[in-house]
């Protein structure tokens, strides 16, 4: 298949998919990179094992297989967070686990050469970092003026406490989301409904939830 | 441990501690919904006896087989492949009792991250069975309840102009941001 993976197709949706870890890992900037660098490394790994048994599988188990494979991959990383950078990985706290759930999204469920699914990983992977580092960046300066735990003193009489809550994440996500949204001017709305996200992941052929 | 606070700790998850609009756990399937309310209610209700037989499975997993024979770093998996087979169960049981299978919410339920952070924290919390059972109760019902109230915001906002940039997901976020901020005012 040389159609492009519909999720990339579709910064949005894969926004959307990711949401979870976006919203939870930003309040610190070095969360964030941590985050988005554990989201990478597991969708790359995962990737590269399940094309290489995505023949042997049949479309349910793939489903299954993706989960546990991403679940091991991140239960490795776990451990090696806590053991090498224990205050990163108190941070990330329990969104560190749930990006196992949240990255097997991505793990392609049809039958794609193993340099397209690595190619479109990596993709997906390196944009979650920016949106990721963008968000975090918004909520750090603004929220605790500061950034990557360094005060930033000509801001701090400035500070938007709320940005470190749950609404100022959703908040600036949203802004953040709006400008990547602008940027890609298109012309639909662009949501895509989580439904057809999981049709995606369900179905043998990634193209049906392509917009004409 | 009285009845009170274990009445407590399901009031607590569906609204203080609603996972989806505090923690942002199974936002993305809140925030992203677009199906009519009878749907939602049927997904919100599939998860949240999801959350609850997960629960009930992983507590006694975790303390009677995982933490004594130091094998805490299997927890994910699992817990994932628990996740995997109580979805298959309820999918089942769903088809026997109302012919009507889960469909294409069985993997929106299996890749909830609410489900699998609700496990998850049943058992760090170091809390006892019942507590982990009413607190994952708690977290279903606060699902479901997000993604009705999201439902309700959605169909208003359909009504009225949003500029282009914010169409779709942008004033999604903004609306469960508002939301999440009137649920502060029950901590």
């Amino acid at each position: 298949m040389n159609e492009k993976n519909a999720l990339l197709k579709d910064p949005m949706l894969l926004l959307l998919l990711c949401a979870c870890p976006i919203l939870g890992a930003t309040t610190n900037v070095l969360a964030a990179l941590a985050m988005g660098g554990a989201l990478l490394l597991v969708l790359v790994l995962s990737s590269v094992i399940l094309s290489a048994l995505q023949n042997m599988l049949s479309r349910q188990a793939k489903l299954a297989a993706a989960l546990l494979l991403a679940a091991g991959f991140t239960s490795v990383l776990q451990q090696l967070m806590h053991a090498f950078q224990p205050d990163v990985s108190s941070k990330l706290g329990i969104y560190l686990a749930v990006a196992a759930v949240d990255v097997m999204v991505f793990l392609s469920t049809d039958s794609r050469p193993l340099g397209d699914n690595l190619k479109n990983s990596v993709i997906a992977g390196l944009f979650l970092i920016v949106v990721l580092a963008a968000v975090a960046a918004v909520r750090e300066v603004f929220g605790n003026a500061s950034f990557a735990g360094m005060e930033i003193s000509f801001l701090s009489g400035y500070k938007v406490p709320i940005l470190m809550q749950a609404s100022g994440g959703f908040a600036a996500f949203a802004v953040i989301a709006a400008v990547i949204n602008a940027i890609r001017a298109k012309k639909d709305i662009c949501l895509l409904s989580y439904a057809d996200a999981a049709g995606f992941l369900a179905s043998e052929n990634g193209t049906k939830e392509e917009k004409s | 441990m009285t009845f009170k606070s274990l009445l407590l700790l399901i009031v607590g998850g569906v609204l203080a501690n609603n996972y989806a609009l505090e923690k942002f756990l199974g936002a993305a399937q809140v925030i992203g919904r677009a199906e009519k309310r009878k749907g939602l209610a049927r997904l919100g209700l599939s998860v949240a006896v999801v959350i609850f037989l997960t629960a009930a499975v992983v507590w006694p997993v975790q303390t009677y087989l995982l933490a004594p024979n130091s094998l805490g770093f299997l927890q994910l998996m699992v817990f994932a492949a628990v996740v995997l087979v109580i979805t298959a169960l309820t999918e089942s049981c769903l088809k026997k009792i109302c012919k009507e299978p889960l469909g294409a919410f069985f993997p929106v339920i299996a890749v909830n991250s609410a489900v699998l952070g609700a496990a998850v924290s049943s058992v760090s919390s170091g809390t006892g069975y019942l507590e982990a059972l009413f607190s994952a109760a708690g977290i279903g019902l606060g699902f479901a309840a997000a993604l009705l109230l999201m439902a309700g915001v959605e169909e208003k906002i359909e009504e009225q102009y949003v500029p282009k940039a914010f169409q779709g997901l942008p004033v999604r976020l903004l609306a469960a941001a508002i939301l999440s901020m009137a649920l502060v005012a029950f901590k």
